[in-house]
C-alpha cells in the first residue's frame, strides 16, 4: 500500500517498571497507572501527540504490557486509528539470529529502526509515558528546525535543591547545551531535562548504531546517547518550557499530581476544549449522590455511588462510598468499595479494593509526632481491608493475588 | 448469524405533542444525564446479538444521526450489516411533492427494498421511546416456541397516553383484544410497549396488503384487525418499563431514575445501556457544593445546592444557586443565587444570576434549548 512519509514519528518509551510506585505497579506498567479520575498516565503523552498534529506513534512496551496493550488497542480514543500511521505497540521480539529484551531506552529505539524507516521521517520525537503535562510538540519541532540542531531537549526550571534528581543541562547564553549531567551530585544549574527529545533522524540513526556497537554503553538516552553527541560537538539545544509538568514516578508525586487537579492555582486544566486529554472510556451511568453525602473540593467520576463525605478527594469510576464513611485528601481508583464509617486520610486506594465498615486508613501529617513516620498509605488492587483494621500512614497493602 | 433484524422508528406517528421533541426526534431526547432515549432499545437489541439494525426516521433527525454516527458505540460499525439510518420520504406519482409518512406502514412501504434485501428471517419492529432493558433473548425464544405469528411485548405499567395499546390476553398468553386507551387513568394496566416480532415474510405481506387499501397504521391494520386471523402472543416484560410521549412522562421517568431499585432494573451490568462516549472530565465539586439525591454526569462543575435533580454533562452551577426537582440538560450554565424548582432546561441554556424559575410537579416547566434567561 502507498505510504506517505511522515515528517515526525514519535517513539513513546512505556517499558519502565516504575518500581518506586511499589504495590501500584506490581501487575501494571507505569504508563497504565490510573490518574485524575478517568485517565491513565499515558493519556497525556498520547493526547499531546495528536493535539500537536503527530499521528504516528510507536509505543515501546516491555514490563507487564497486557493492561497497557489492551488499553491502547487500536488507538481510537486518541484518534490514532489511522490507515497510514496511527499508534503501533512495539514490544521486543525475536529476530532471525537472536532475540532480546530492550537493554535500555536507546536500545529500544535501535531495535525499532525499521519501524521508523518505514515512514522515512525527518525528525524523531522521543517521549516518556510517565509524565503528567500538556505540551505542544509542534512548537518544540519548530524551534528544533529553526536552530538546525541535531537534538533539542525540553527543559524545565526546577528548585535547585531537587536538581540532582534530574538530568541537568548546562547551556550557553543561546541555550546551546555544552554539558549534560545525568542526576549530578552538585548541579551547576536548575535546567532539568523533561525526558522529551527531538532528534534529526539521520543524526540519531548514526548515534544509535554507534551506541549499539559500544560494549561499555548502557544504551540509555540520558546516560549515553546525549553525552556522546555533545562530546562529538553536535549542536544540542535546550527548549525552555514553563507549563505544568510532573514526573509521577513515586507514590508521593502521584498523589500530589492528583491533588494538583483540585487546586485552581495550578495550571493543569483538564477541561480546556483546545487541548483535550483523551482516554479510553465506556459509557456509564452518571454518578448518584445520596441523601447523606457531602462533597467538597473533590473530583468524582461516572458510575460512582456516594453517600459518605469527601474532602479534597479524587474518585475514579464506579466507586461506592457508604454513609458515614469519610475520605480526606485521598485517591480511590475504579470500582473500589468504601464501607460505612470507614475513615480514610491521605491514601491511594487502587482499583477493586474493598474497605470494610469502620476501617481506618492513613492519617493527617500533623498527627504523626515523628515526620519520618508519615506518608501516603497505599492499598493495592483488589485488596481487602477488614472491618476495624487500621492501616498506618506510609503502610502499603499488597494487591490481591488470588483468582 | 442472528435470525432477527431490528427496525426502530425514531418517532411516533400520532398524537402527543412533546416540546422536547420539537427540534429533535423522540429517539434522541437526552435522558438520565448522558443517554438518549434510543440507547435503551438499541442496547437491548445489541445485547441479544442483533447486529443488523435500521432506524427509520421521520423528520428533524440531525441530532439522531449525530448521536448514532456509524454505530461504533453500540458495536454496530460492521463492514456488512450494522446500523443503517433510513429516511422514508418518497415522491408521489407525479413526482412533484415530497410525501410524509402518515404511519408506520407508510414509512415501511418506502423502505421496502431494504426489508426485502435483509437476510434475517425475523424482524423486530420497535419504537424508540421505551425506557427499559428488554431481554430479547427471552422474547425471541418465546416467539419461536409459542408458534406466534406476531409477538407483542407488554408491561404492567401506568401509561397516560391515548396512543398506547392496552393488551388483553387469554390463559395461553394469546392476545385476544388490543384497544386504545380512551381515558387517562392513573393506574397500571397491561400496555403494549410498541415492540413487535414477526417473520419478515409476514411483515412484507402486511405492507403489501395495506398498500392495496391505503392503510398506514401498523397498529390498526396489522394488529387490531388481525387478533382473530393471526396468532398474536403477548410477552410480558416484568422488570421496569416506561414510555415517553409527553413532557410529563419524560419528567416522571427521569425522577424515577433517582430510585436505586429502578436503576438496577434498567442499567444492568449483564446488559449495559450503551451510548455515545464524549470526552468529559470528572465532576468538580467546589467549596460551596451541597448535593442530595441527584444523578450527575461528568464534566459538571458544582458550587451550588442541588436536590432531587438530574444534571447532564458539562453543566456549571454557581455558588448560591439552589436547584430542586429539576432536569438540566448538557452545557447549561446556572448563575449565582438562582433558584429553580420543577423545571426542565433543554441543552445549552444560560441562566444569569438571581433568576427564579418555577414549575409545578404536575406541570414541569420546559425551557427550550439555546435560550438565555
Amino acid at each position: 500500500m502507498f505510504k506517505k512519509n511522515k515528517e515526525i514519528v514519535a517513539m513513546l518509551l512505556a517499558g519502565g517498571q516504575g518500581s518506586r510506585l511499589h504495590v501500584l505497579t506490581k501487575n501494571t506498567a507505569k504508563p497504565a497507572i490510573p490518574f485524575g479520575g478517568k485517565y491513565r498516565i499515558i493519556d497525556f503523552t498520547l493526547s499531546n501527540c495528536i493535539n500537536s498534529g503527530i499521528d504516528t506513534v510507536g509505543v515501546l512496551t516491555q514490563y507487564q504490557p497486557l493492561e497497557l496493550n489492551s488499553y491502547i488497542g487500536n488507538g481510537m480514543p486518541w484518534d490514532l486509528n489511522r490507515i497510514n500511521g496511527g499508534v503501533s505497540i512495539l514490544p521486543p521480539y525475536v529476530k532471525a539470529k537472536s532475540g532480546e529484551w530492550y537493554k535500555g531506552t536507546a536500545n529500544a529505539v535501535y531495535q525499532n529502526i525499521r519501524f521508523i524507516e518505514k515512514y522515512d521521517p525527518e525528525y524523531v520525537l522521543v517521549l516518556s509515558g510517565d509524565h503528567i503535562y500538556k505540551m505542544d510538540y509542534s512548537k518544540l519541532a519548530d524551534y528544533h528546525k529553526s536552530t538546525g540542531a541535531a537534538c533539542t531537549i525540553a527543559a524545565l526550571p526546577v528548585p535547585i535543591e531537587e536538581a540532582s534528581r534530574f538530568g541537568i543541562m548546562n547551556t550557553d547564553e543561546n541555550d546551546r547545551i555544552y554539558e549534560f549531567e545525568e542526576k549530578p551530585e552538585h548541579p551547576k544549574c536548575n535546567n532539568a531535562s523533561m525526558g522529551i527529545y527531538i532528534f534529526t533522524w539521520k543524526k540519531l540513526l548514526e548515534y544509535l548504531i554507534a551506541d549499539e556497537n559500544d560494549p561499555d554503553s548502557k544504551h540509555d538516552f540520558g546516560a549515553d546517547i546525549l553525552p556522546t553527541m555533545i562530546k562529538k560537538g553536535e549542536k544540542m539545544m535546550a527548549y525552555r518550557f514553563d507549563g505544568y509538568w510532573k514526573d509521577v514516578g513515586t507514590i508521593d508525586s502521584l498523589w500530589e499530581a492528583n491533588m494538583d487537579l483540585l487546586n485552581p492555582k495550578i495550571p493543569l486544566n483538564l477541561s480546556d476544549p483546545n487541548w483535550k486529554i483523551y482516554s479510553r472510556f465506556e459509557a456509564m451511568l452518571p454518578q448518584y449522590i445520596g441523601k447523606n453525602a457531602q462533597i467538597i473540593e473533590s473530583l468524582v467520576t461516572e458510575n460512582c455511588r456516594i453517600d459518605g463525605k469527601l474532602w479534597y478527594t479524587v474518585l475514579f469510576s464506579g466507586v461506592q462510598v457508604e454513609s458515614g464513611a469519610r475520605l480526606n485528601s485521598s485517591v480511590v481508583m475504579s470500582n473500589s468499595k468504601i464501607g460505612k464509617n470507614a475513615d480514610i486520610k491521605y491514601a491511594i486506594i487502587a482499583d477493586d479494593a474493598v474497605i470494610e465498615d469502620g476501617a481506618v486508613i492513613g492519617d493527617l501529617p500533623e498527627n504523626c509526632s515523628d515526620p519520618s513516620d508519615w506518608g501516603i498509605a497505599v492499598i493495592g488492587k483488589g485488596a481487602v481491608v477488614k472491618s476495624g483494621q487500621v492501616v498506618r500512614p506510609k503502610q502499603m497493602i499488597e494487591p490481591y493475588s488470588g483468582r | 448469524m442472528n435470525l432477527f433484524a431490528g427496525i426502530i422508528f425514531s418517532d411516533a406517528y400520532s398524537g402527543n405533542h412533546n416540546m422536547l421533541a420539537e427540534h429533535r426526534t423522540l429517539a434522541s431526547i437526552p435522558f438520565c444525564g448522558r443517554f438518549r432515549t434510543i440507547d435503551f432499545i438499541l442496547s437491548s437489541l445489541v445485547n441479544s446479538y442483533v447486529d443488523n439494525v435500521a432506524v427509520v426516521t421521520k423528520r428533524n433527525y440531525a441530532s439522531l444521526e449525530d448521536h448514532l454516527g456509524g454505530g461504533r458505540y453500540w458495536d454496530l460499525d460492521h463492514r456488512s450489516s450494522g446500523l443503517r439510518i433510513l429516511s422514508p420520504f418518497y415522491r408521489t406519482e407525479n413526482n412533484t411533492e415530497v410525501f410524509m409518512a402518515r404511519g408506520k406502514l407508510d414509512a415501511l412501504r418506502s423502505v421496502q427494498p431494504y426489508i426485502k434485501n435483509l437476510k434475517e428471517e425475523y424482524v423486530v419492529l420497535t419504537n424508540a421511546n421505551i425506557i427499559a432493558n428488554i431481554d430479547f433473548d427471552s422474547v425471541f425464544e418465546f416467539h419461536t416456541q409459542s408458534g406466534a405469528d406476531i409477538t407483542a411485548v407488554y408491561s404492567h405499567i401506568c401509561s397516560r397516553s391515548l396512543s398506547d395499546l392496552l393488551v388483553k390476553t387469554d390463559v395461553s398468553g394469546r392476545i385476544t383484544e388490543l384497544t386504545y386507551a380512551v381515558d387517562e387513568q392513573e393506574k397500571q394496566r397491561d400496555t403494549a410497549l410498541g415492540i413487535y416480532i414477526m417473520k419478515r415474510s409476514l411483515l412484507l405481506d402486511i405492507i403489501h396488503h395495506a398498500d392495496e387499501h391505503d392503510y398506514y397504521s401498523f397498529e390498526k391494520y396489522g394488529l387490531i384487525k388481525n387478533t382473530e386471523t393471526l396468532k398474536i402472543m403477548g410477552y410480558e416484560h416484568k422488570s421496569f418499563a416506561g414510555i415517553i410521549h409527553t413532557v410529563k412522562d419524560y419528567y416522571d421517568l427521569s425522577m424515577q431514575m433517582l430510585s436505586e431499585d429502578i436503576r438496577k432494573q434498567v442499567f444492568r451490568q449483564d446488559s449495559p445501556i450503551m451510548t455515545r462516549v464524549m470526552d468529559t472530565v470528572p465532576v468538580l465539586y467546589k467549596y460551596n457544593a451541597s448535593v442530595e439525591n441527584c444523578l450527575i454526569a461528568d464534566g459538571c462543575r458544582i458550587d451550588g445546592t442541588v436536590k432531587n435533580s438530574i444534571i447532564f454533562r458539562n453543566v456549571t452551577i454557581e455558588s448560591g444557586a439552589v436547584i430542586e426537582n429539576s432536569v438540566i440538560m448538557q452545557n447549561s450554565m446556572i448563575g449565582k443565587n438562582c433558584s429553580m424548582n420543577y423545571v426542565i432546561l433543554d441543552k445549552n441554556i444560560h441562566v444569569s444570576d438571581y433568576k427564579l424559575l418555577q414549575g409545578a410537579p404536575e406541570y414541569p416547566y420546559v425551557f427550550i434549548k439555546n435560550t438565555k434567561i
